[in-house]
C-alpha cells in the first residue's frame, strides 16, 4: 500500500482549494493511506501549496516529492481541473506493486 | 497546545471583574457582548490544529525545540516575520474581524529581546526570568493582551508632570516579594477574553520618569484589576444576527479600560522596573512589530470586504459596469500595495542581539501609515458600490415580520434570482466591516498616523539622501 505524507502550505491566498484536491485525489488512489507529512512511514510526500510562492515548509524527509503549487504540478502549469489526476498519476509510481 | 474548545473552557476558570453599562458582566464565555470576540480568538487555535493552516499556525520553539503555537513563538529568522504575516492574512480571512492575539504576540516578541539588551547593558537579570516566563506561556498556549496604552491625561506633559500621577501605569512601591503597580490602561483589545496581561510602558522616559518605566505580567483576574468594556458602533445589534453583519465573529477586538489599583506583581512577572533607558527601546519594538501586522490581518478583512462588493454588485445587477469593475481593481490594488509593505519588512527584518528577528522599523511604519489612508479608501468604494441602502435598510426584524416581510421582501429585491436575504447579509456585512468602530480602528490602532511620521524622519537617513543630491551636482562643502 502507498503512503502518501501530505502537506499543506498555510493557506493565506490560495488560488485552489488544497483539501478538496486532496479529497479528490483520495478518491482517484482508494488503496493508498494518506497520513501527516511527520509520519516516518511515508513512501512519497505530497507537496499542497495554495499558490506559486509554495511557501510550505518541507518536513525533514528525504524521499520523493510531487509538489502542487497553485495550478502548477511540479512547476508545470496544469488547468485547476486537471490536476487530481495529474497528481494520482504521478503519486502511484511511487507504489511499489507498480 | 490548546484547541479552540480548550481555550475556550480555560476561560470560564477565571474570574476578571469586567462591568459593561454599570453592570458587572457574570462570565465572558457566552455574553452575547463578548462572545464574538472570543470566538475570534478561539480561531487562533484551532489553526494550529488544521492541517491546511498549521503550516503557518504552529512554530518551533527556539527554546524547547517543542512544537507550538505560533503566537507564542519569538521569531528567529526574516522568514518567520513572513508566516507571521501570511498567518495573520490566512487568520483574519476566516473571522472578518480583530482576532486580539497578535498584540501579546508582539508584546512577547518585543520584551524579549529588549531584556537581553537590558541586562547587557545594566547587568540585570531579567532576560533569564522572562525566558522562564515564555516557556510557561509556550506551554500553556496563553492568551496575552499586549497592554502599553496609557490614558496619558495631558499629552503635552510628561508622565510625572501630570496633575494626577495615575495617568501613566506606574509602580508605587516594591519590596522582596515584587512590586505594587497604580494605574489604568486604555484601548486593550482581547483583555475581556485574555488570561494575562503584559504591562509595558507607553512612551519613551526619561530619569524623572523612572517609576513609570514598569514592565510585568498580571492575571486579568488579578485582586485590585478591574475592566470596564467599551461601546461599539452598532452593539445594540448584538442581540440580532443578520444586522450585526459578522454575527459570529463581530467587529474589531472587543476593548476594556483597565484599571490597576495597586496591584501586587511578584518578581518572577517583572521584566522592567525603574530602568527608564530601555523604555523607549521597548516602546519602539513592540510599535514596530504591531504595525507590520496591519497590512496583513487587515489584508484578511480586505479580501472579504473586496469579495463582498464583488457580490453585492453581483446581486445589485451592476456587475458588468465598467466603472464598478475599475473600481474593484482600485480595492484590491490598494489592498495588496499594503500586503506587499509587510511582506517588505519582514523580509528585510534583521538579528537583534538577543538572537531573535525583528521587523525593519521604517517599512513597519511605512505599513501602518498607509493603512491609515488606504483602509478608509477602499471602505469608501465600498460604500459607492454598495450604494446608500448600507445606510437605511430596515432591520431583520422587518425583513422577517409577519405583515411587514413581504413589503421589505419585495421591495428590497435586487437581481430576480438572488434571495432577498442573502442581499442583506452582505450587505450589513459591508455596512459593518467598513463603519464606525472599524474604520477608526483603522486610523490609530497600533498607533495614530503621528506616531509613524515621527518614526518615519528618524528612520529616513535624511543625512545620505542630501549627500547623494550633492554628489550628483558636484555640490562638496
Amino acid at each position: 500500500m502507498l503512503k502518501i505524507g501530505v502537506k499543506y502550505c498555510g493557506n493565506c491566498n490560495p488560488q485552489i482549494d488544497g483539501p478538496k484536491l486532496v479529497k479528490r485525489i483520495k478518491e482517484l488512489l482508494p488503496d493508498s493511506l494518506f497520513l501527516s507529512a511527520e509520519d516516518p512511514g511515508i513512501d512519497v510526500l505530497l507537496i499542497v501549496s495554495g499558490c506559486p510562492v509554495d511557501c510550505a515548509t518541507r518536513p525533514k524527509f528525504t524521499g520523493p516529492l510531487v509538489v502542487v503549487a497553485g495550478k502548477t504540478v511540479d512547476r508545470v502549469p496544469c488547468e485547476a481541473a486537471e490536476i487530481p489526476e495529474v497528481v494520482a498519476e504521478k503519486l502511484q509510481k511511487y507504489d511499489s506493486k507498480e | 497546545m490548546l484547541t479552540g474548545q480548550e481555550y475556550i473552557e480555560s476561560l470560564k476558570k477565571l474570574k476578571p471583574i469586567i462591568y459593561y453599562e454599570g453592570k458587572k458582566i457574570e462570565s465572558v464565555v457566552g455574553h452575547p457582548l463578548i462572545q464574538p470576540h472570543i470566538n475570534s480568538a478561539a480561531a487562533t487555535y484551532d489553526v494550529a490544529f488544521d492541517p491546511a493552516f498549521e503550516d503557518l499556525g504552529t512554530a518551533v520553539s527556539h527554546l524547547t525545540g517543542e512544537k507550538i503555537n505560533r503566537f507564542t513563538y519569538i521569531h528567529q529568522t526574516p522568514e518567520d516575520l513572513v508566516k507571521k504575516v501570511k498567518m495573520l492574512r490566512m487568520i483574519g480571512q476566516r473571522t472578518g474581524s480583530c482576532f486580539q492575539r497578535c498584540v501579546g504576540f508582539d508584546a512577547l516578541n518585543a520584551v524579549y529581546s529588549t531584556t537581553y539588551d537590558m541586562d547587557q547593558k545594566l547587568g540585570t537579570s531579567y532576560h533569564s526570568r522572562f525566558v522562564e516566563y515564555l516557556k510557561g506561556v509556550e506551554k500553556r498556549d496563553t492568551m496575552i493582551t499586549g497592554a502599553m496604552t496609557d490614558p496619558k491625561g495631558d499629552r503635552g506633559l510628561k508622565p510625572s508632570k501630570q496633575a494626577d500621577p495615575d495617568m501613566y501605569v506606574h509602580y508605587v512601591s516594591k519590596n522582596e516579594e515584587g512590586i505594587i503597580v497604580r494605574g489604568a490602561k486604555a484601548h486593550m483589545t482581547g483583555m475581556a477574553n485574555s488570561h494575562e496581561m503584559l504591562i509595558m510602558p507607553t512612551t519613551a522616559l526619561k530619569e524623572e520618569d523612572a517609576d513609570y518605566a514598569v514592565c510585568c505580567v498580571i492575571p486579568v483576574d488579578a485582586p485590585g484589576v478591574l475592566h470596564i468594556f467599551g461601546r461599539q458602533t452598532n452593539d445594540g445589534r448584538k442581540y440580532n444576527e443578520i444586522d450585526q453583519g459578522n454575527f459570529k465573529f463581530g467587529v474589531v477586538g472587543g476593548e476594556t479600560l483597565t484599571i490597576l489599583e495597586d496591584v501586587f506583581v511578584p518578581w518572577d512577572k517583572v521584566f522592567m522596573c525603574g530602568e527608564y533607558e530601555f523604555a523607549g527601546t521597548l516602546v519602539e519594538r513592540f510599535a514596530s512589530f504591531h504595525r507590520q501586522n496591519y497590512g496583513a490581518c487587515k489584508i484578511g478583512l480586505t479580501d472579504i470586504i473586496i469579495g463582498a462588493c464583488a457580490l453585492i454588485a453581483d446581486y445589485n445587477g451592476t456587475a458588468k459596469a465598467n466603472h464598478i469593475k475599475d473600481k474593484i481593481v482600485e480595492m484590491i490594488h490598494l489592498s495588496e500595495t499594503m500586503y506587499c509593505c509587510s511582506l517588505a519588512c519582514s523580509g528585510e527584518g534583521r538579528k537583534l542581539a538577543s538572537g531573535a528577528c525583528y521587523v525593519d522599523p521604517l517599512l513597519a511604519n511605512v505599513v501602518k501609515q498607509n493603512i491609515t489612508r488606504y483602509i478608509y479608501e477602499i471602505c469608501r468604494i465600498s460604500h459607492d458600490i454598495a450604494g446608500g441602502i448600507i445606510a437605511t435598510l430596515p432591520s431583520e426584524v422587518d425583513l422577517k415580520h409577519p405583515e411587514l416581510g413581504k413589503y421589505v421582501q419585495k421591495y428590497m429585491m435586487g437581481v430576480a434570482s438572488v434571495p432577498v436575504e442573502n442581499r442583506f447579509k452582505i450587505l450589513r456585512l459591508i455596512e459593518n466591516m467598513t463603519g464606525g468602530t472599524a474604520l477608526v480602528e483603522s486610523m490609530h490602532g497600533a498607533g495614530s498616523p503621528q506616531a509613524q511620521r515621527v518614526m518615519l524622519a528618524r528612520q529616513a537617513n535624511l543625512e545620505h539622501k542630501k549627500e547623494l543630491a550633492k554628489k550628483l551636482v558636484d555640490i562638496s562643502d
